[in-house]
């Protein structure tokens, strides 16, 4: 079976099982334009990504090759031990999440960019959990969110907001 | 901004110090994102940012405190109405629980509401608009059950509410909705909803339902409520609702009951307001209950009562089609039997499938061997179960036995220790039919420690108790995955 190789955008690659890339539905669309363009060779087909950073595709990657195994694991096991499996998968998964509010931006933009839709339902999951209970000036402070509102906009849409505001 | 400057944007920001900005996000996960927070988080997400301002979720939920109401915090409710009604426009599903207030909001509802198109491309709708007849009824419904000797059948007036008016005019423009759950004090008149396939009505007058049924050819479960009051209506015909599949009725009682041959009849109230208001008119929808719920309510009046299979309705003692049965009790349960009578009437028994009892207080119950159960769910602080030789059938797939602590509670009105007693373990062989059933892959769950396990007897308050995570658990049952509905942990979830 012909290797897979993901470039990162500052050049480090990373070898990758095609049951894993499929995952990614961006890197599977690559792949089959590689491919016909390079017929049968045996050479490993190299995807760059300029677009994603070394450690956040080693990350992306890292998802892709654990979900992978749960599928597996998922076909295989009997009806009884599903509801267990589920727990370990969700053990896992909110392990995976542990991670800083830029390192979980730099995922979005991954999982988005990457098209792998599982990762991005987490990602958002996560986005969500981190936004729930937050005034305005903590999301700003949280998320880096420049005011680009003027004082009468500001206004405005306190008013309207008041019954979430206050 | 489209999808390749948001990419730049991003890109851009790598050399950026500090946090990096949110609002290069694609609008899609934005989207994605303000549809799992509730409505207002977003609102306080979306208003530190333009760009989040002009998104419209797909999914509006928005709920008015009704703290509100008491309060009547000037502004708030305009606010959120105004805010609905600016987020209505490209949602597809509706939730919106609003309460009501002194300053006439709903008719501020009403005028916001005409700004929007004529069209609403909404799926579902679940709005509970609580009247304030329903709102008053509902906080004094549970203070009620303590005066009343029961919950009696009574005709009262109850007026229009601006809700059902609201509720009538939300309805008449979503054409395409499919979901729609109604909270109000009368049913309103409802306009013709083609596809809709879920309806769910919860009010204190049915009058108008059978007319409002009329033009609803897709309809395929009903669901009609008065939940802590009775409501008694002189018919419910949904013969013309030929895909009718589910019939539901919690504390509605009609007269005469004509529902489809292939709908499955559900019913859930009072065991004597059942035994009072189900009569002949009901005789051959009978034949198509499946699932029945009957509850005893203590009152100041009756006190505390042992009820047992004596006071089940004749209608349930006769009736071989029902397959589910609940029983729900505050007081004493006493399913045992005496000797020379049965627990259970044969009739009842012989297609019965699942079987619930819940109460807070002691429960008993002996199953027979005629008993076919494939699903046994029990819920009692104190629990005595026994059953005759052979009577755990091997279709029993689900067990669930969730008991507490036995609790002698000092009725003080304040925290006191309890005893703690010994689970009656002798009738049952507990820990070999848990075997055999996990081993055959089967659901099991029992959430007491036992003696023969080495279970370690806490010290338990009245009422409450720690785990040893610290968290506390009211009415005791309650654990991680508990399914009573009762205990703290299940009062939590959504």
């Amino acid at each position: 079976m012909r290797n897979i190789v993901l470039r990162a955008n500052d050049g480090a690659d990373h070898v990758i099982s095609v049951a894993a890339a499929s995952l990614c539905k961006t890197v599977a669309s690559l792949l089959q334009d590689l491919e016909a363009s390079k017929g049968e060779d045996t050479d490993p087909l190299i995807v760059p990504l300029p677009n994603v950073c070394n450690c956040t595709l080693q990350k992306v990657l890292g998802f892709c090759e654990q979900q992978r195994a749960f599928d597996e694991l998922c076909t295989a096991s009997p009806a009884a031990q599903q509801a267990d499996l589920t727990r370990q998968i969700q053990a896992w998964q909110m392990e995976y999440m542990q991670v800083s509010t830029d390192e979980l931006y730099h995922l979005v933009m991954a999982a988005h960019y990457l098209n792998v839709p599982r990762l991005l339902d987490l990602c958002t999951d996560a986005m969500a959990e981190r936004i729930r209970g937050k005034s305005p000036a903590q999301v700003r402070e949280c998320f880096g969110l420049k005011p680009s509102l003027s004082p009468e906009e500001e206004e405005e849409i306190r008013r309207s907001n008041l019954w979430a505001l206050n | 901004m489209d999808e390749s400057c948001s990419m730049e944007a991003y890109l851009s920001s790598w050399d950026q110090e500090g946090p990096l900005p949110l609002q290069h996000f694609p609008e899609d996960v934005l989207l994605n994102i303000a549809n799992r927070v509730p409505s207002v988080d977003w609102a306080r997400f979306s208003a530190s940012c333009r760009r989040l301002q002009e998104l419209q979720p797909s999914a509006v939920a928005v709920t008015s405190s009704p703290w509100i109401m008491s309060r009547d915090i000037p502004g708030h409710i305009v606010s959120l109405l105004r805010w609905t009604s600016r987020h209505l426009q490209a949602a597809k599903t509706l939730d919106i629980t609003l309460y009501p207030s002194a300053s006439g909001a709903f008719s501020g509802w009403l005028e916001l509401c005409r700004e929007l198109p004529d069209t609403l491309l909404i799926t579902a709708f679940r709005g509970a608009l609580v009247s304030d007849v329903m709102c008053y009824k509902r906080m004094h419904a549970h203070q009620r059950r303590m005066i009343d000797e029961h919950v009696a059948v009574r005709e009262q007036y109850y007026p229009i509410n601006e809700v059902e008016e609201l509720g009538a005019w939300l309805a008449a423009r979503m054409p395409i909705l499919c979901t729609l759950s109604l909270f109000v004090s009368y049913c309103p008149q409802l306009p013709a909803l083609p596809m809709l396939t879920h309806l769910e009505l919860q009010a204190l007058k049915f009058d108008r339902v059978n007319a409002a049924l009329q033009h609803m050819p897709a309809l395929r479960t009903l669901l009609l409520a008065c939940k802590h009051m009775e409501a008694l209506l002189p018919e419910l015909d949904v013969l013309a609702l030929p895909n009718l599949t589910h019939l539901s009725l919690h504390d509605v009682y009609p007269e005469l009951l004509l529902i489809p041959p292939s709908c499955r009849l559900d019913l859930h109230g009072e065991a004597e307001t059942i035994q009072q208001c189900v009569g002949n008119g009901w005789e051959w929808a009978l034949r198509q209950l499946h699932t029945c719920t009957c509850a005893w309510t203590n009152t100041r009046k009756t006190g505390l009562r042992v009820s047992h299979s004596g006071g089940l309705p004749l209608i349930l003692r006769e009736q071989s089609s029902i397959s589910h049965l609940s029983i729900l009790g505050r007081g004493e349960l006493d399913f045992r039997g005496v000797p020379g009578s049965r627990a259970f009437e044969l009739g009842l028994v012989h297609f019965l499938t699942s079987l619930r009892l819940k109460t807070d207080w002691g429960a008993s119950i002996f199953i027979p061997a005629t008993m076919q159960l494939q699903s046994l769910e029990l819920y009692a602080p104190a629990l005595h179960l026994s059953a005759e030789e052979e009577a755990w059938p091997q279709g029993l797939t689900d067990l669930c036995i969730m008991t507490a602590e036995l609790l002698y509670d000092t009725h003080s009105g304040s925290p006191g220790y309890a005893c703690v007693q010994p689970w009656e373990l002798e009738e049952l062989p507990v820990e070999e039919l848990r075997a055999s059933l996990e081993a055959a892959g089967k659901v099991v769950s029992m959430h007491r420690p036992s003696k023969r396990e080495g279970g370690v007897m806490r010290i338990t308050i009245a009422g409450c108790r720690f785990d040893d995570d610290g968290s506390m658990h009211r009415y005791n049952g309650g654990k991680e995955a508990c399914t009573c509905g009762i205990c703290w942990t299940c009062l939590q979830q959504p």
